[in-house]
């Protein structure tokens, strides 16, 4: 049963939010696959703000709450291969250079922050670039 | 069924070989009566054969065999359904040995396991499920 506290948050963010497509991609070059879950998500720009990446070209950079419920629903990303106990990072948080498709653009994800309560993960506070 | 969609058994490079490398499995699958498996091998470089064995399991302890794609150095994408619908004649299990299928018997959890013999570069394989 989810925590009264992603209930909440899904509530508001059925409301207020939008839907984006959390995406990771395997493999690169030539052949890759992407790994998609539609999720609900509040997106803010970051006080208007950019980082220049090359003069007159700058990348946003947004802020985003992202519940979890939908990536359980999916158990988003699937199968995966076995870790090493001593390193395990659970896939299915997602990870720096994930991508989230909001309004149709692809953006970059450049930090993510979990939030836990009594080992349960509530939201996810996403910095997303592009 | 529980829960009804589309869910990816294993999305992974190929490079190094591999000894039926277990993936982690998809669950709550209670009541699924059908599955159509997709598995797409994108070929790159190197390496001589890979296979992924789809399986499922009725006491999440013991996994059985239902669906096995085989690949060698060729881009393919190939498809399979299971259904659980209709009566089936009794027969003994046996594991797939080479491509084919086991119809008729769907537990309540999926997993893929990967083999590969040779070293790839630059490849993926995929294995996506549809429940039903």
């Amino acid at each position: 049963m989810a925590s009264p506290l992603v209930d909440a948050l899904d509530r508001g963010l059925a409301r207020n939010g939008e839907d984006v497509v959390l995406r990771r991609v395997i493999g690169n070059g030539s052949n890759t696959t992407n790994i998609d879950v539609t999720c609900r998500a509040l997106v803010r720009s970051f006080r208007l703000d950019t980082v220049e990446i090359a003069p007159a070209l700058a990348q946003n950079i947004l802020v985003v709450i992202l519940s979890p419920t939908q990536i359980r629903r999916a158990q988003w990303p699937g199968g995966t291969a076995p870790q090493d106990p001593a390193k395990f990072v659970d896939p299915s948080i997602p990870r720096r250079l994930d991508i989230l498709v909001i309004k149709d653009r692809v953006r970059t994800i450049e930090s993510v922050d979990p939030i836990d309560v009594d080992g349960e993960i509530v939201r996810f506070n996403i910095k997303a670039l592009g | 069924m529980d829960s009804p969609g589309t869910f990816v058994l294993a999305a992974r490079q190929i490079t190094v070989p591999l000894t039926q490398e277990i993936q982690t499995s998809i669950e709550n699958l209670d009541g699924m009566e059908a599955v159509t498996i997709e598995a797409q091998f994108q070929y790159g470089q190197g390496g001589a054969a890979a296979s992924a064995v789809v399986q499922t399991t009725m006491d999440g302890v013991t996994w059985r065999d239902i669906a096995r794609f085989d690949f060698t150095n060729l881009s393919v994408t190939k498809t399979a359904t299971i259904a659980a619908v209709l009566s089936y004649p009794i027969a003994p299990y046996v594991p797939l040995p080479a491509e084919g299928i086991n119809d008729g018997a769907l537990g309540n959890q999926l997993r893929a396991l990967i083999t590969s013999t040779g070293t790839y570069a630059n490849t993926v394989l995929s294995v996506r499920v549809s429940a039903r």
